[in-house]
């Protein structure tokens, strides 16, 4: 299938998703409060300690910048398919999608990119009134380079986080329930990826295996950025684990599918 | 004493309509058409204690919202109910020990561990006596013949079985008065009969009043004396299902079995309205005919040679039902304000 | 067979003899559970490791805290992972009695499993509310008093008759509160096309209650406590175990719990008249 005839599909499908979550907006707003609160209660936690004089590797601007910046990410990074594809699988609801000329990611992919576009002008209000509270330490960006580095990382991020449900989901071909593995997922996954806790406070001896796994760029390398910690060569070397990951992902996700299609279609389903 | 009561009985539903597409959508954010549908309208009837009436009506016609507010889950919009007494909509608990609700599609059964169980929840609940309960159950499930499957989960059992199962759990407690809504729909005809003949028995020997819908014939023609007939939320028809049949189908079925072929030829002559088909001699002849003829058609055909057999049947009453009904449009009324 | 007769119109049954047949019922639901739970061994274990995990990633926040500070908010870190363990103790008991019935509810009013539930004679917001239980979730609670206690030993507490019996208390009012907060938010459901998310509102909120309210300052410790009043669950059954809550504070909670009590039911019948006159 082309780019632009894959462009036009996903764009169609986006569309489509974007009209039929639009009736949930009264609850995608609840759970907008919910991305915004989660973090705000780690900030006070946070700040509480700051404020005590201990010695942090955070200055308090950047830690209200991480946290006000995280419901925003994370939202926008979010995934959710991977009990929905496991069920489909499963259930043998795949078939009706095969038969379709578009590669049934590209439904998930529309899902995902309508949902985000509805909770967004939710989401951001509500942003919006945790940065007036902590206007006085709140210090975002003036340099429009780091921006553009935020907005680029920001689509791999949800590239990485994307493609790993997808190939935990995928398991579904093999294994009879992946919710289990799913739920660790989403639990060690959120830890890792510096949901509660950012990165850069846990003890130094593991900042290179902490840089090395994948779930950091899902969501933490984006926040990273913004908070003006990472050196030159530090974002370089972010940006291309967060590439490979993204290109190592779908060719497990390719591979994953080849097989599983065969003996998805094999077990009669 | 009448045990349900239906005086001038109105529901009506609002909701709101949405244009459809993106723009739609985001334009019902803003503003959305009210619209209003009278599910039922203005319906009047009484049964008295020990009564089987059969609800007929096509797909929205209104019954199941009749059935839910004489049930008490639903408050009706204009006109009363009472059964046995009570308001049905104000749910008192003495209200509720007296009737039970059954509906085909749906369990009320915990599905994955034995009936058994939720009978004993239902003890609790509408605090039956330990000795009571052990022999309305024993009775029960020996008429029901599920004695065995009591100690089965119930996702283990057939659908048949399923129901009933809920019939017995639905009747633990002695209901007076017994809610039906499509009791055998999805079984398979010889279960169908046996939830037929179990629900006949029910109201013989206990007298319990049976109020019921469905979709299949069988269950009215063999259970419902009396039958209500309600479409577009009026009521078309109240009274026997003899009265309804003879009223809606004017015409009588006609056949006859010769010893010796008739010749095609000489049977047009005497029955001039056969469709007679392409078979030059015919054995067997069947013709309607308007209930004033039916004699004189019968001794036509007796002259056209030695008869084996004749008879003469009512239409089939599926078919009289559906001609009943006129092809449904779309009952809402446009305009109930904005909001 | 022998007719039934029918029974004569019922005097009104007294408020004892109520609480004693919705009691009756709810032994029913345990015995029910039992024979559910052990068709589900796989998911009892997925279910305690998914506890053990999370206490895990709790644990696992305050060390990272406390690895630059020996107190936060005058809470050392032996009485932080104190209070952790009281919150697992919490959750699970949430879990335990009402987790899986707050999120089969909108679940009944969509498929219409409701209509059953409203038609018995018994209250259906104790029906709904208590009808499923989670055992699995007494291990989960079973290891956060684990954690408790050791904890506790660690931060040095007197255990007392009396400072035991003051933190069930205030651990009751905590979860009568929870309870009643997340069943008004489920409650909404009548309204709401879907509410799955209404859970995670709940679940986001209750996460809070794995701090110290004095963590925090102002509105926000004001909010936790009475608003949202996670700090009835966790924080003051923890300080009446150290000896350091404050006293007056436990009528208020059961002021409170009473209250939430009667909002909900209030606003349940509500809700269930709104059903019986809108729902098609």
């Amino acid at each position: 299938m082309s780019a632009a005839r894959t462009l036009r599909v996903v764009w169609r499908l986006t569309a489509v998703n974007v009209m039929m979550t639009l009736e949930y907006r009264g609850a995608f707003l609840i759970y907008m409060f919910n991305t915004v609160a989660d973090p705000t209660i780690s900030l006070l936690v946070w700040l509480a300690v700051a404020d005590q004089g201990v010695a942090l590797p955070y200055d308090r601007a950047q830690f209200v910048t991480y946290y006000v910046m995280l419901s925003v990410t994370a939202m926008l990074t979010a995934t959710w398919l991977g009990s929905y594809l496991a069920e489909a699988i499963r259930l043998g609801k795949l078939s009706p999608f095969l038969l379709r000329p578009a590669p049934y990611i590209l439904g998930m992919v529309g899902n995902n990119l309508g949902e985000k576009i509805i909770k967004l002008p939710l989401l951001l209000p509500l942003v919006g009134l945790v940065a007036i509270f902590f206007r006085h330490d709140l210090r975002l960006p003036t340099d429009p380079r780091a921006w553009a580095l935020y907005l680029l990382s920001l689509p791999l991020a949800a590239t990485v986080a994307f493609l790993l449900d997808y190939v935990i989901g995928s398991l579904a071909f093999w294994v009879e329930d992946v919710n289990g593995l799913l739920r660790i997922r989403t639990l060690l996954g959120a830890f890792l990826a510096g949901q509660y806790v950012p990165l850069a406070l846990f003890p130094g001896e593991l900042s290179g295996l902490l840089a090395a796994q994948p779930f950091r760029y899902t969501l933490s390398f984006p926040l990273e950025i913004l908070t003006g910690q990472l050196s030159g060569t530090a974002l370089a070397a972010g940006f291309a684990w967060q590439a490979g990951y993204c290109i190592g992902l779908w060719a497990l996700y390719r591979l994953l599918w080849r097989f599983g299609l065969r003996a998805y279609s094999a077990a009669g389903a | 004493m009448a045990a349900i009561v239906a005086t001038d009985l109105s529901k009506t539903y609002r909701f709101h309509r949405k244009a459809p597409g993106l723009r739609g959508s985001i334009a019902s954010l803003f503003r959305r058409e009210t619209l209003e549908t009278r599910a039922v309208d203005g319906v009047s009837f009484a049964i008295e204690a020990g009564e089987v009436v059969g609800f007929l009506g096509p797909n929205g016609a209104g019954k199941t919202t009749t059935l839910k507010m004489l049930c008490g889950l639903l408050y009706p919009s204009g006109g009363a109910a009472r059964v046995l007494g009570h308001t049905p909509a104000r749910r008192e608990a003495a209200y509720l020990r007296r009737i039970a609700l059954v509906m085909g599609q749906k369990n009320m059964l915990w599905w994955d561990i034995p009936a058994m169980e939720t009978l004993l929840l239902h003890k609790e609940m509408y605090g039956l006596a330990e000795a009571e309960f052990r022999r309305t159950t024993d009775e029960l499930a020996e008429i029901l013949e599920v004695g065995h499957l009591l100690r089965v989960q119930v996702r283990k059992l057939s659908l048949g079985e399923r129901m009933k199962m809920e019939l017995l759990a639905a009747l633990v407690h002695h209901p007076e008065v017994l809610f039906l809504d499509e009791p055998t729909i999805g079984l398979d005809v010889v279960a169908q009969g046996r939830v037929r003949d179990f629900l006949h028995r029910l109201n013989r020997e206990y007298g319990t009043t049976i109020l019921l819908t469905s979709h299949y014939m069988d269950d009215i023609e063999q259970l419902c004396p009396r039958v209500l007939v309600i479409d577009r939320g009026w009521l078309e028809f109240d009274g026997a299902l003899a009265t309804l049949v003879e009223r809606a189908a004017p015409h009588k079925i006609v056949s006859a079995v010769f010893a010796a072929p008739v010749p095609r030829a000489v049977a047009r002559a005497a029955l001039p309205g056969l469709d007679a088909g392409d078979a030059e001699e015919l054995l067997k002849i069947s013709l309607t005919a308007p209930r004033e003829e039916v004699a004189d058609v019968a001794e036509r055909l007796l002259r056209l040679g030695r008869i084996v057999d004749l008879s003469v049947e009512e239409a089939p009453v599926e078919e009289i039902i559906r001609g009943i009904f006129r092809p449904a449009a779309d009952p809402v009324v446009a305009g109930g304000g904005r909001s | 067979m022998a007719g039934w007769e029918s029974p004569a119109p019922q005097p009104r049954e007294s408020l004892a003899r109520q609480v004693v047949r919705h009691l009756r019922v709810w032994r029913q639901f345990v015995v029910m559970a039992f024979v559910r739970e052990a068709e589900y061994r796989v998911n009892f274990f997925v279910n305690v490791f998914d506890g053990v995990a999370q206490l895990a990633l709790a644990v696992a926040t305050f060390l990272l805290i406390y690895q630059y500070t020996d107190e936060i908010a005058g809470w050392s870190r032996a009485e932080a992972l104190m209070l952790v363990g009281i919150y697992r103790t919490v959750a699970g008991l949430i879990g335990l009695l009402i987790e899986a019935n707050m999120m089969a509810i909108p679940g009944y009013i969509r498929e219409g499993e409701m209509d059953f539930h409203l038609l018995r004679p018994v209250s259906s917001q104790f029906l709904v509310s208590l009808r499923r239980l989670r055992l699995d979730e007494a291990v989960n609670m079973a290891i956060g008093l684990g954690l408790a206690i050791y904890a506790g030993n660690q931060a040095g507490v007197r255990w007392s008759a009396l400072g035991v019996l003051e933190a069930a208390a205030f651990m009751l009012c905590g979860v009568v509160l929870l309870y009643a907060l997340w069943f008004a938010t489920v409650t909404l459901s009548f309204w709401l096309v879907q509410v799955d998310t209404l859970d995670q509102l709940f679940f986001g909120l209750f996460e809070t209650a794995r701090y110290p309210v004095t963590f925090f300052k102002g509105a926000v410790r004001a909010l936790l406590t009475f608003a949202v009043p996670v700090a009835f669950a966790t924080t003051f059954p923890t300080q009446a175990l150290l000896g350091q809550a404050d006293r007056r504070l436990l009528p208020v909670g059961l002021g409170l719990a009473a209250l939430g009590l009667l909002g909900t039911r209030a606003f349940w019948n509500h809700a269930v008249r709104h059903y019986g006159s809108a729902s098609s």
